[in-house]
C-alpha cells in the first residue's frame, strides 16, 4: 500500500516550484498537463438575469490542492458542477486533464455533501460498490476496500451498515469510497459541513493522509475558512456576484496536522487575510 | 499495510457498536405472545358469555363450542382438504401474475413517463371498478373453473403492486442516483443496484396487501360460482344456515392467509434488515 516513493517534503517543495511558474509561460495555449483544471471565463446563467458565474477562471495545476471559499450562493457548487460536467458551460473554456467536463468521466471522484451511502450495503460493501462502478475486477475489490477502510481507520465497522454510523463515520467511508476508485482529479463540496468542530478535526486530518500518500489534484469547496487554510495550497475566494476575487497562497509546511495548526501563528495570520478577503467578498 | 496516517484524534469519535439490526429481544417478543393469546381467549370467552345469557343468538352468531366442532368436522373431512387445494392454487398464481405484471408494469410506467401520462387515467378507472360487480362478467367469459377466479384476484393484486412500486421507484434518493453516476454507474446498473432497491421496501407493503385481496378476490368468485373452492364451501353453508361451519371455514381461511404472510415475512426480513428501524422517529 505504501506508494509514497518520494518523501513528501521533497513533493512540498516541487508543488510550490509549480505554483511559482508563470503559468501562462509553462502552457502557451491555455492547456495544462493531464490531471489540471483550465477553465476560462466561464459564464453559467441558467436563464436567469443575473448570472451565477460570471466571467470566473480557474486554474488547478496537477496535484494542488485548491480551497473556494465564499459567501452562500455565490456560485461555488456551480463551479464545481462545472468541472464535474453536471451543468453546461455557456461561455467560457472548460478544460479537465485536457478535455471537455463530462459526468461520470473515470478520472474525477466527486464527494457529494451528502455521503450518499447506500443504506442496504455494508461499509465495505458500499466501498465495493464504487470499485464495481469504476470497473475493478471483481477479485480485486474487497481487499481493496479494506485497505482503505483501514487508512480512514474503519477496519472495525467494515460490517455495519450505515445507519449504525454517526455523522463523522459515514462521512469517513465516502472519503475511503472516492480513494479508494484512485482517480486522479478529486471534487469536495462541502463534505465536511455537517459535521462538529472536534469531528471535523479528525476527518480533514483523515482527508490530508489519504491525499498526501499520492497527490492527486483537488478542489475542495467549503465555507470555514480555518478548514481551507489547513489543508489546501491556496485559495480562491468568491464574491457574492459569482466571480472570483481574490487568491491567497497558503504558505504552511506539508505534512500538516489541523490540530497543531490551530496554535501556529501562521495559520491564524494566514485565517486573518483569507477572512478580510471574504468580508470584502460578501460586500 | 498502510501508510502511517494521522488519527491520533480518533478516540474523540465515539464509535458506537450498535447492533445492525434492531431487535425487540425474546424476553419482549415472548410477552407479547401471551398478552396476544391472552386478548384472543377474552374474545373468545366474551363471545360464548354473551350466548350462554342470551345476549346473543346462537342461531346468527353460532357459540365458540360449536365452531370448534364444526372446525374439527371440517379439519377431518377430505371435502375441507380437495377446496382448500384449489383456491390455495387460484391464490397462488393470482399472486404470482399480480407481483409479475404489477412490477413489470411499474418499471415501464417509471421509466416512460408519457406513456404514464397516456394510460394513467385509464388504469385509475379500471381499478375504480368495484371487483364484486365484475365477478359474474370474469365467470362468463373466462367459465366457472379457477381460470375466472385467477383473473378476478389479479385484477385487485396487480393494481396494488403498481401503485406500491411506482411509488417506490419515484422517490429514490437523488443522491444516490448521482453519486452512482459519478462513478460511472450505466443505466442498468442504477436500476438493479439503487433504484430497484430502494423500492423493495414499498414492494414488500404492497406484496402483503396483495396477499390479502388475492385471497379475498379468489373467495368471492367462488361464492359467485364455482366447482371447487372455500368460496364454494361457505355458499353452501351459508345456504344450509350451518353458522358454525360458516366460521369454520373463516377460520381456515384466517389461517392461509396468516401462513402466507408470515413466510413473506421471513423473506422480507432477509431482504431488508437494512430497513428495520430506519423510520424510527421519536414520538
Amino acid at each position: 500500500m505504501v506508494r509514497r516513493a518520494v518523501g513528501p517534503d521533497v513533493l512540498v517543495s516541487a508543488v510550490r516550484g509549480l505554483r511559482t511558474n508563470d503559468r501562462a509561460a509553462r502552457h502557451p495555449h491555455g492547456a495544462p498537463d493531464s490531471n489540471g483544471i483550465d477553465l476560462r471565463g466561464i459564464t453559467v446563467t441558467f436563464g436567469r438575469d443575473r448570472p451565477v458565474l460570471r466571467e470566473v477562471d480557474l486554474v488547478v495545476e496537477p496535484g494542488e490542492f485548491v480551497s473556494i471559499v465564499g459567501p452562500s450562493g455565490c456560485g461555488k457548487t456551480t463551479l464545481m458542477n462545472v468541472v464535474a460536467g453536471l451543468v453546461p458551460v455557456e461561455s467560457g473554456q472548460a478544460l479537465v486533464a485536457g478535455t471537455p467536463p463530462a459526468a461520470g468521466r473515470p478520472d474525477i471522484a466527486y464527494i457529494l455533501a451528502r455521503d450518499a451511502l447506500l443504506p442496504w450495503r455494508s461499509v465495505q460493501a458500499n466501498v465495493e460498490y464504487a470499485l464495481m462502478l469504476s470497473g475493478v475486477p471483481r477479485g480485486r475489490r474487497a481487499e481493496r476496500a479494506a485497505a482503505y477502510l483501514e487508512r480512514v481507520n474503519l477496519s472495525d465497522a467494515a460490517s455495519l451498515l450505515p445507519s449504525a454510523l454517526s455523522q463523522g463515520m459515514r462521512q469517513r467511508v465516502a472519503l475511503a469510497r472516492a480513494f479508494a476508485v484512485e482517480r486522479s482529479i478529486y471534487l469536495l463540496d462541502e463534505p465536511f459541513s455537517a459535521l462538529d468542530a472536534q469531528t471535523k478535526l479528525v476527518l480533514q486530518n483523515q482527508l490530508l493522509s489519504l491525499w498526501e500518500a499520492d497527490r492527486k489534484t483537488v478542489v475542495f469547496v467549503t465555507h470555514d475558512i480555518g478548514e481551507a487554510v489547513a489543508l489546501s495550497d491556496r485559495i480562491i475566494v468568491m464574491s457574492a456576484s459569482g466571480g472570483a476575487v481574490e487568491e491567497l497562497p497558503v504558505t504552511l509546511d506539508r505534512p500538516r496536522s489541523p490540530e497543531d495548526l490551530q496554535e501556529s501563528e501562521a495559520y491564524h495570520e494566514l485565517y486573518r487575510r483569507a477572512w478580510h478577503a471574504l468580508r470584502g467578498a460578501m460586500s | 499495510m498502510s501508510t502511517p496516517t494521522q488519527v491520533s484524534v480518533a478516540a474523540l469519535e465515539s464509535s458506537p457498536a450498535r447492533p445492525r439490526v434492531r431487535d425487540a429481544g425474546p424476553a419482549r417478543r415472548a410477552g407479547l405472545a401471551v398478552a396476544r393469546l391472552g386478548l384472543l381467549v377474552a374474545l373468545v370467552l366474551a363471545w360464548q358469555v354473551a350466548v350462554s345469557t342470551h345476549l346473543a343468538d346462537p342461531a346468527f352468531v353460532s357459540a365458540p363450542r360449536d365452531v370448534f366442532e364444526a372446525l374439527w368436522t371440517l379439519l377431518r373431512s377430505a371435502e375441507l382438504w380437495s377446496n382448500l387445494r384449489v383456491t390455495l392454487v387460484e391464490v397462488l398464481v393470482a399472486f404470482v401474475l399480480s407481483t409479475a405484471l404489477g412490477l413489470l408494469a411499474a418499471i415501464y410506467l417509471d421509466r416512460s413517463a408519457r406513456v404514464n401520462a397516456l394510460v394513467g387515467p385509464f388504469l385509475t378507472a379500471l381499478n375504480s371498478m368495484p371487483r364484486i360487480a365484475l365477478g359474474p362478467l370474469f365467470i362468463l367469459w373466462f367459465g366457472i373453473g379457477m381460470t375466472s377466479k385467477i383473473v378476478l384476484a389479479t385484477s385487485l393484486g396487480f393494481f396494488i403492486i403498481l401503485v406500491s412500486t411506482m411509488g417506490g421507484l419515484r422517490n429514490v434518493d437523488r443522491d444516490l442516483l448521482l453519486m452512482s453516476r459519478l462513478y460511472g454507474a450505466s443505466g442498468s446498473r442504477l436500476f438493479w443496484h439503487v433504484r430497484l432497491p430502494w423500492a423493495l421496501p414499498s414492494l414488500f407493503a404492497g406484496l402483503r396487501l396483495t396477499l390479502v385481496y388475492c385471497t379475498s378476490g379468489a373467495v368471492i368468485g367462488e361464492m359467485i360460482a364455482a366447482q371447487a373452492g372455500l368460496g364454494l364451501l361457505l355458499q353452501t353453508y351459508s345456504g344450509q344456515f350451518a353458522i358454525a361451519s360458516v366460521m369454520a371455514v373463516l377460520v381456515v381461511l384466517v389461517a392461509l392467509v396468516s401462513l402466507l404472510t408470515s413466510l413473506l415475512g421471513l423473506v422480507e426480513h432477509r431482504l431488508l434488515g437494512w430497513s428495520a428501524g430506519s423510520t424510527d422517529v421519536p414520538g
